[in-house]
């Protein structure tokens, strides 16, 4: 069969600025509802902040990790694990492993390349918290960016800080591309006498100098969609909270974010995945199992949640 | 379907919908946006504390901008004679009702958020004429030639189906006598 040309892999990222609002969570969720529906997925650990993960996918510790493949070229295919559903297997991550300083970008556009060559299709990558330029990097190369978020302040205003160090780094990348390496870097750190105070000044600036590349500038961010997942909602009125934050990304920020879901607070979810395998506590969550279907249906077929619906 | 001119596209992204989006839609999302931007949320206080009331105060007078233009560029419609055939997307009644009684659109006009002001302006209906609709004084209302068009225009403004309204209020009212 392999002969048989499949589409590559689509590669979803979570990640975003504090701990503890449900990443792993989420992208768990995502990953076993996924494999349920038939489409064989692939969750890769890059952030080890769920040690119990693969317990909660019914798999032993792995001896093996990403580490190996970076250190000692070990392919891919041979840091698969199957999980005990069927269309699920993980590749265990290690300690820092992709936002650690020792992973060069080059080795990590490796690693996306050979990901999207995983007979899967789709491939679930768990960056943990952070904003890191490592994080950011990672977070960058894949094709779907989603961010976890609760309803609390301090969780959103570190949204938005990782959000707009996304953009920082998308900005430069963008004027490398259009050979303005530095201009982004010399902007910014004169951006006192420039009167720079926002990403959306810098831009300004930019286009102040360079008023083409400028304009393919600003039209490839406001077409840059982050794809944001409200998690921890214990009322019914929080649900807006993704759409007032949809509109404040559009707004302040000019990128494209899609509000594609939310998910409910449920304390004894977790607690009793661990204990008993994910697999089987989630059926006795019917409103979970709805809200992360919606979650997925919203991704995949790229409907995200519009205003009118508030 | 009629081609939007760019100034009515840039409004509706303004309120952060699509350009088939109902009146009712509009004023949802107006109603979000005005709330958020106004009142403040846990979702603004990082960013106003960074970016300053200044940006924010623009962007509120986009929205109300926006949702003025987008209220007049709905009446200019509603006041078309109407034709099922060649009729717009986003003129599509999208709000529907169980029973046609003057508490029941009263109900949903003031769960919109509209006012009988509004209307009276918007349709150049007598704001007691739109009163005793609601309130089903049929003998304070003009007579059937007349309510007919009343009644057809108010459904249009809360995004219901005149043909539907009319036809069941008229029926109710004929009753009633």
């Amino acid at each position: 069969m392999h002969e048989m040309k499949r589409k590559p892999a689509e590669i979803w990222a979570v990640a975003g600025g504090k701990g503890g609002t449900g990443k792993t969570f989420v992208i768990s969720n995502l990953a076993l509802h996924l494999a349920l529906q038939n489409r064989k997925t692939i969750l890769v650990d890059g952030d080890f902040g769920g040690p119990n993960l693969h317990s909660c996918f019914g798999v032993k510790r792995p001896k093996q990790s990403l580490t190996d493949f970076f250190d000692k070229k070990v392919s891919l295919e041979r840091l698969l694990i199957q999980t005990d559903i069927p269309g699920l297997s993980l590749i265990p991550g290690n300690m820092h492993s992709l936002s650690s300083e020792g992973i060069q970008f080059t080795q990590k556009v490796k690693l996306f390349r050979h990901v999207r060559k995983l007979a899967a299709d789709y491939v679930l990558l768990d960056l943990g918290g952070g904003t890191s330029f490592h994080t950011v990097d990672t977070f960058l190369l894949a094709d779907k960016m989603l961010v976890v978020i609760i309803p609390e302040v301090t969780a959103i205003d570190n949204m938005y800080h990782f959000i707009k160090s996304v953009l920082f780094r998308k900005l430069k990348m963008l004027l490398a591309m259009h050979g303005l390496k530095h201009l982004a870097q010399d902007k910014w750190n004169r951006r006192k006498e420039l009167n720079i105070r926002t990403l959306q000044d810098l831009i300004d600036s930019i286009n102040g100098d360079a008023p083409v590349h400028g304009h393919v500038i600003r039209e490839e961010l406001e077409n840059f969609r982050i794809n944001i997942v409200l998690n921890q909602v214990r009322t019914g009125d929080q649900v807006p909270i993704g759409v007032s934050l949809r509109s404040i990304c559009r707004k302040y920020l000019r990128i494209d974010a899609a509000f594609s879901g939310y998910v409910n607070y449920d304390s004894m979810f977790w607690k009793a995945g661990q204990a008993n395998g994910f697999h089987k506590t989630v059926q006795r969550y019917p409103q979970l199992v709805h809200q992360i279907k919606d979650l997925i249906n919203n991704l995949t077929e790229n409907e995200p949640l519009g205003i009118s619906g508030v | 379907l009629i081609e939007l001119d760019a100034a009515i596209r840039k409004h509706f992204q303004t309120l952060e919908i699509t350009p088939d989006a109902s009146l009712g839609e509009v004023k949802r999302a107006y109603r979000h946006l005005k709330s958020l931007y106004s009142k403040g949320s846990v979702a603004l206080t990082p960013v106003l504390e960074e970016f300053g009331e200044e940006i924010n105060k623009k962007i509120l007078e986009e929205i109300e901008n926006a949702y003025s233009e987008l209220i007049s560029y709905f009446q200019e419609r509603g006041e078309q004679p109407p034709m099922v055939d060649s009729e717009p997307k986003a003129a599509e009644p999208r709000q529907e009702l169980k029973e046609v009684t003057g508490s029941a659109l009263r109900n949903l006009r003031e769960s919109l958020g509209i006012s009988l002001d509004e209307i009276a302006i918007a349709t150049r209906i007598g704001i007691q004429y739109l009163e005793d609709m609601e309130a089903e004084n049929y003998e304070s209302l003009p007579p059937p030639v007349f309510l007919r068009g009343y009644v057809a225009s108010y459904a249009v403004y809360l995004s219901l189906d005149p043909v539907k309204v009319t036809e069941e209020y008229m029926r109710r009212c004929q009753e009633s006598k």
